[in-house]
């Protein structure tokens, strides 16, 4: 098996994502530098890991990446765990975490799930808060992606797979010939919204930092906050608002954006962003109604505060201002039940994705149909598009992944002693990639108190849902390491 | 450059493939099932539209280099193309046709048709060549003087064991050798390389002086004049074609071919002067009753390689000396010429290739391919501007281990470059593997 990869390319293509990593490092480096902080540790760190990285590449440089399915699938995998470890050094350096928190917080921000180990986050180093945003930023769209668009590592034919191993959702698009193009455009349109958002919060009251944090975490879907009460800290309505508005344009396809620029309304015509927009209405809609009915807060906070978590849930960034467990069980179920969604396809939002529920309802209504007219020859639309029958069979499995996973974590988490509700919401919020749950992992509590191999199981877990679920469970099919 | 091929077919594809590696490639077809295969192979951008509607070039904005019409059907071809100029501001544009009798008309013109692929033409030619040449595999032209290249089964020349520079001194030093296949492997050979049984020796030279050598090769000799009888299988375009060139020249031929339909048309294209039988029922009392086995050519030019291979297999047992197969496959090229089969390009394997020339032309050199497209032999005239003018060519030892380059000048092929000052309408021609192709037009642009 070992003979048919390319092993040198697969060494390459990491290392290559290795440096680029290593030149983001900078950027934490430069913060702490800019607060006076003890920034010795990450310079030689982020020093001795451009340089090896830099090396191997170096000596690769005149090897050609040659990479087919298999090859791709492994480089992937293997990059997202290496991710892991090169993020987790800095907490190992700077904070009093050991190896399996640090990996676990690492990892929970390249997968931009946002579930924390930390209990006080405000007396972290700026450069360290600045660093978990980061990896929000990287990871949301794609450290490959990115890689792909900056140094076109893909090679022309049979690797588009990679690309697609990362990207979110059913299908990929592309908007120009080449991938290295389209990647390119996502990541500036990606950066343009990251920008807006963080002049627009700058502009409203926020501190640049803060802002800068936040419109990195806000953009990537990802969680993470600067500060200890989350989103909860700010109590300017218009901030709320102006995230609010922007979690949900990043749950959207960016190519839908991308054509927006080119004044092509058609990508926010899609029956799936439509969905999408209803749902969130609709979930935002009910849970208003309980919170209103069951606190007595103002209308507009209460408005404010559904459509945020809703929101957050949904497009599973995991940011809160209040604590959900408190408006009662309605709106518990309301949450549990966005929790369940996603976001679409092609943006950085994780889970589900609304297209997959489209296509299973879609099935669902044909199915019915089959039996009142047996003979009839029917398929299924989507977009007035016929959905070709593999994609409904990948679809299907999908969901066996999915929830054989979710359900795998949820009894494991059941055994070590958690309750009903936090396992069953633990689970969906890593695998969803979201990050707070209810209970024992509600949004103003922390994953700091699991023990250091529940936390490799969750981290796995969030690997397992950011790609996807094929791509982790490819390398463990018997059928992935023959070699006829 | 930026591309946009019309038809995603097999040559749609396939040029897809090749030119996405160096190029922006844009493709439409409305074929649902080949657009997506399209999507998850390359990196193309891939529609699903109908080619003749100008809506579906809405999504390509801006200039565009190419623009190729390669789909199935002659008219959809001609109105896609017709059609772009709507929309879209196309440099050049090429078409594949598949009727020969566009040839005579004027719509190159009236649609700015940069180049038009005329595959079932080009086939019929090669026959024609083939006739002159009987003991080549394959003959080609270059237009720009009467240098052709062909390409030689050692067995056939009883010239086992000699070496090229012996090889090269029977034809008074007046020839090039450019390439040598032997299995499956193709290379530029040295002096003193030893050929041997199986060997296809690909040789470039005056197309005078190879027919005044090529009496040499009959030994003994035996070919070209009792060649009389050919049997055609199937009675496709090419197949038809193919039917007229023998008859030019003079040859008895007899097609067969199994669907009645495809029968009658074929009777009608060749008014009734070539036999066209029937084969529904097979093709074993043929034999007898018609005398088949006495023919002594035998092409097999169906669309179906497989059936192309046995038909030719099939031919030999029988005893037919010649035999020709068409090849639409090029996965297929090289186990039919170790079947010792004589392999002209089919259609769709010809267009594919004549494209790629056409496009790979940048402005200046002009680029062949041979042998299955493993070998590339490029040209490059002297200009008035060449850095080269009046003073000698200095080979870089990459380009010389790499290549072998001669100058043509006047019809003859000038071996000694190195001991020559370059003269104004002097040709520089490189012949290598087709994997250095970048690296040898880099070293000529630059040169010339």
């Amino acid at each position: 098996m070992f003979k048919t990869l390319d092993i040198k390319g697969i060494i390459k293509f990491i290392v290559i994502i290795g440096t680029l990593l290593a030149l983001f490092f900078i950027t934490p480096i430069l913060i702490g530098l800019y607060y006076g902080e003890d920034i010795l540790k990450f310079i030689l760190y982020d020093l001795v890991f451009f340089s090896f990285n830099g090396l191997i590449w170096y000596g690769l440089k005149e090897h050609k990446i040659e990479m087919k399915i298999k090859g791709g699938i492994v480089a992937v995998n293997l990059i997202w765990f290496l991710l892991g470890i090169a993020g987790a050094i800095p907490f190992l350096l700077y904070t009093p975490l050991d190896f399996s928190s640090a990996f676990f917080e690492s990892i929970s921000g390249f997968t931009t799930t946002g579930a924390t180990v930390f209990s006080d986050i405000e007396s972290l180093p700026k450069m360290i808060l600045f660093l978990r945003s980061l990896t929000h930023w990287l990871g949301g769209m794609g450290i490959i992606v990115l890689g792909v668009g900056l140094l076109s590592i893909v090679n022309p034919t049979g690797s588009l797979s990679m690309f697609r191993a990362e990207s979110t959702g059913i299908s990929m698009d592309k908007i120009a010939p080449k991938i290295r193009d389209t990647a390119l455009m996502l990541w500036g349109i990606y950066a343009v919204l990251t920008l807006v958002d963080l002049l627009l919060l700058h502009y409203f009251g926020m501190g640049w930092f803060n802002a800068i944090n936040h419109a990195f975490s806000t953009i990537s879907t990802g969680g993470f906050s600067t500060k200890n009460s989350s989103m909860g800290a700010f109590d300017s309505g218009a901030i709320i608002w102006i995230t609010t508005l922007f979690m949900i344009l990043s749950g959207i396809n960016f190519l839908a954006h991308l054509r927006f620029l080119n004044k092509d309304y058609s990508g926010y015509k899609s029956e799936e962003i439509r969905y999408y927009i209803y749902i969130f209405l609709i979930l935002s809609s009910l849970l208003s109604l309980s919170h209103i009915f069951s606190s007595d807060m103002g209308i507009e906070k209460s408005l404010r505060d559904s459509f945020f978590t809703i929101a957050s849930v949904l497009t599973t960034t995991g940011f809160a201002t209040l604590n959900y467990e408190e408006w009662g069980h309605f709106a518990v179920s309301i949450v549990f039940i966005s929790m369940l969604v996603g976001g679409t396809t092609g943006s950085t939002a994780g889970g589900v994705k609304v297209i997959r529920y489209i296509i299973l309802f879609k099935n669902m209504l044909i199915e019915l149909k089959r039996v009142l007219h047996p003979n009839a020859v029917l398929s299924i639309f989507i977009d007035n598009k016929k959905l070709k029958s593999s994609l409904l069979t990948s679809v299907a499995g999908f969901f066996t992944l999915y929830i054989l996973t979710t359900v795998i974590v949820m009894l494991y988490l059941y055994a070590r002693g958690l309750d009903e509700m936090s396992a069953i919401s633990t689970s969906l919020a890593t695998v969803g990639n979201i990050g707070p749950g209810f209970g024992m992992v509600g949004p103003i509590e922390n994953y700091g108190f699991f023990s250091w191999y529940d936390k490799i199981v969750l981290s796995i877990a969030m690997i397992i849902g950011r790609l996807e679920c094929y791509t982790l469970y490819l390398m463990l099919s018997k059928t992935f390491w023959k070699k006829f | 450059m930026k591309i946009i091929i019309a038809g995603a077919g097999k040559v749609g594809y396939h040029l897809a493939k090749t030119l996405s590696l160096y190029h922006e490639i844009t493709i439409i077809d409305k074929n649902q099932d080949a657009v997506s295969k399209i999507q998850e192979d390359l990196d193309v951008l891939a529609f699903f539209g109908d080619v003749e509607n100008p809506k579906v070039y809405y999504h390509c904005n801006g200039k565009v280099d190419f623009f190729i019409a390669v789909t199935n059907s002659d008219e959809v071809n001609i109105i896609a193309s017709l059609i772009i100029d709507d929309i879209l501001k196309v440099d050049k544009k090429i078409i594949r046709l598949k009727n020969s009798f566009f040839l005579e008309s004027s719509i190159f013109e009236k649609l700015n048709i940069y180049a038009s692929i005329f595959s079932s033409y080009h086939i019929a030619n090669s026959l024609q060549h083939l006739l002159e040449f009987p003991l080549a595999n394959n003959i080609k032209e270059f237009n720009f003087s009467n240098i052709i290249m062909l390409s030689v089964r050692i067995g056939n020349l009883d010239y086992v064991g000699y070496n090229i520079r012996e090889i090269s001194k029977e034809f008074e030093d007046n020839i090039a050798i450019v390439g040598l296949e032997r299995e499956k492997n193709f290379f530029i050979p040295q002096f003193n390389e030893v050929l041997k049984m199986d060997d296809l020796l690909y040789i470039v030279g005056n197309r005078e002086m190879i027919q005044k050598r090529y009496s040499n090769f009959e030994t003994p000799p035996k070919e070209n004049s009792k060649i009389k009888n050919c049997i055609i299988f199937g009675a496709d375009r090419v197949g038809i074609e193919m039917a007229k060139v023998l008859l030019n020249n003079g040859f008895e031929v007899k097609i067969i071919e199994q669907s009645l339909f495809k029968c009658e048309q074929a009777t009608e294209a060749l008014k009734g002067e070539a036999i066209v039988l029937n084969s529904k029922y097979g093709w074993g009392h043929l034999l007898k009753e018609e005398g088949l086995d006495s023919a002594d050519m035998l092409i097999a030019s169906t669309n179906n390689d497989e059936y192309n291979m046995i038909k030719s297999i099939e031919a030999k047992r029988v005893g037919i000396e010649k035999v020709i197969a068409i090849n639409n496959d090029s996965e297929y090229y090289s186990l039919m010429h170790s079947l010792g089969l004589i392999v002209i390009r089919g259609e769709k394997i010809d267009t594919y290739y004549s494209i790629l020339e056409k496009i790979n032309m940048d402005s200046l050199i002009v680029q062949r391919l041979y042998c299955g497209g493993r070998g590339v032999a490029l040209v490059k005239e002297v200009i008035e501007t060449s850095k080269c003018l009046d003073r000698v060519i200095t080979l870089p030892n990459k380009i010389k281990e790499l290549s072998n380059s001669y100058l043509v000048r006047e019809g003859t092929i000038i071996k000694e470059l190195e001991e020559l000052a370059c003269q104004k309408g002097d040709r520089l021609i490189l012949f290598a593997q087709s994997e250095h192709t970048d690296l040898l037009k880099k070293w000529m642009n630059q040169e010339l």
